[in-house]
């Protein structure tokens, strides 16, 4: 008896557990980007945050004249204006590239954006990227001596950025920024070493206030450091900032070498996923 | 009793011999997309990551005694915006917590509505467990048997505030409660 019962049980046991389905679990969750900004830039620098894959991306800033025109000029609104126009494009996850131009000397502006490192803390996220980029001063031309496209006009500059964030609030930026040619029409070929700052602190996820520094470590400035502060408005396919600054240059390559005076001016910022 | 095991092993041997299984082929275009809209404002949110089985204890195409189960990726879920993802998955599905969304039931009602192309008519309930709750819930769909594959295609709407998610706002303009899903994927029997 007892080993008919074994044997018994030996078939059924097996065959039992057979009667179910295959199919196991094999899908991990997808790993998201990790996202320390909402925004792919603050007032007049880039963070970690790139478009999707595959985004496009559009830029329209302004830095309007001096508050101090008052009523009569709207405080500065009437202008006249720096205006910045610039597409992006993600060609790959974690990448970003850049054209844009400002009416300022004509300054044509190419850059490419790279998410390179994610440290994915409960705490404190951070994540490292790095910018390079290049740009023509298109009209800039000097009877007898330089041409539009003498060499003199094109300046570089080499970024690291650093971000971190802090319980999903709070959030910010180091990028120290290295500058080629500082001026176009300095003397000499110029350079500067600067350590950007800017600390953005997210009241929704909707609404944010920020602002920012750029002080210049070593090599040529201009009479003085930038800075700006404003609000930001983040509605996901548009992204709005408007603020005061010290600086109304506007591309990387003029930005970076600091304000020929503290006047402040209005300004803004808006880009749009295409 | 050595009839008994005669009985015995024949019935086991019958359940194993005529048990079917159907599994997700992920090689297919396989869709799953919710459809959200305020009254200025719709967009969707698509993904194919959606993994699975369907399961029957019978030679028959899909016996009483059935079982299903799909998962979906929460993560992977695209809606042509990046904040819009990250919103979506930080603030409303907190896929952090909850990754997946499953369904896990069986097939209530299943008619041939087509003999030429053997499509059927089916009703499937089970629990739909999103964001952390789960709901009892009954889906209509179509199935369709085309190249040895099993084609499923399923409309049906949730209510975001039967799984305790918070109704997303875009400035001024509130999403409406109801999303719609849209399920069109394909399964292929398992050997």
């Amino acid at each position: 008896m007892r080993p008919k019962v074994f044997s018994l049980l030996m078939i059924i046991l097996p065959l039992s557990l057979m009667a179910q389905p295959k199919w196991k679990k094999s899908m991990e969750p997808t790993e998201a980007e990790m996202y320390l900004f909402q925004s792919t830039q603050t007032a007049n620098f880039q963070t970690t945050t790139t478009p999707q894959k595959g985004d496009f991306k559009f830029e329209i800033s302004h830095r309007f004249a001096n508050i101090n025109g008052g009523f009569d000029r709207l405080w500065g609104v009437d202008g006249p204006a720096t205006i910045r126009l610039a597409f992006g494009y993600s060609p790959f996850s974690c990448w970003q590239l850049a054209l844009g131009r400002s009416n300022l000397d004509g300054n044509w502006d190419l850059w490419v954006k790279w998410r390179f490192l994610e440290i994915r803390n409960e705490q404190f996220p951070n994540a490292l990227a790095v910018r390079v980029g290049g740009a023509w001063n298109s009209t800039v031309k000097i009877e007898g001596e330089r041409e539009k496209t003498d060499s003199r006009n094109f300046q570089g500059y080499a970024q690291l950025i650093w971000n971190v964030q802090i319980k999903k609030k709070l959030s910010l930026g180091i990028v120290p920024s290295y500058l080629y040619n500082s001026h176009v029409l300095c003397k000499d070929v110029e350079y500067s070493f600067t350590l950007g700052d800017y600390i953005t602190y997210y009241i929704t996820s909707l609404y944010n206030i920020f602002a920012e520094w750029n002080p210049t470590i070593s090599g040529w400035r201009d009479q003085v450091n930038s800075y700006a502060f404003g609000v930001g408005l983040e509605t996901g396919g548009h992204s709005f900032k408007i603020f005061v600054t010290n600086n109304n240059r506007i591309n990387p390559s003029q930005y970076l070498a600091g304000s020929p005076n503290n006047d402040l001016r209005f300004a803004f910022n808006i880009t749009r996923a295409l | 009793m050595s009839r008994l095991f005669f009985i015995v092993l024949i019935g086991i041997y019958n359940s194993l011999i005529f048990a079917t299984e159907w599994q997700v082929d992920k090689e297919c275009e396989n869709l799953v997309k919710f459809t959200s809209s305020t009254w200025a404002l719709t967009f969707d949110g698509v993904t194919d990551r959606i993994d699975g089985y369907i399961y029957y204890e019978d030679e028959n195409f899909i016996s009483s005694d059935n079982e299903l189960y799909f998962e979906v990726d929460l993560n992977s879920i695209d809606t042509g915006i990046g904040k819009r993802n990250r919103d979506m998955r930080e603030d409303y599905l907190e896929t952090d917590k909850w990754p997946f969304t499953h369904f896990k039931g069986s097939f209530q009602k299943l008619k041939q509505i087509d003999s030429t192309v053997t499509a059927f008519d089916a009703v499937v309930s089970g629990k739909m467990f999103i964001h952390g709750v789960e709901n009892e819930i009954e889906i209509p769909g179509l199935l369709i048997v085309e190249n040895g594959r099993l084609h499923v295609k399923a409309k049906f709407i949730v209510l975001l505030t039967d799984y305790n998610i918070e109704i997303p706002q875009l400035m001024i303009l509130k999403l409406d409660n109801e999303i719609f899903l849209t399920l069109d994927f394909y399964l292929k029997k398992t050997q």
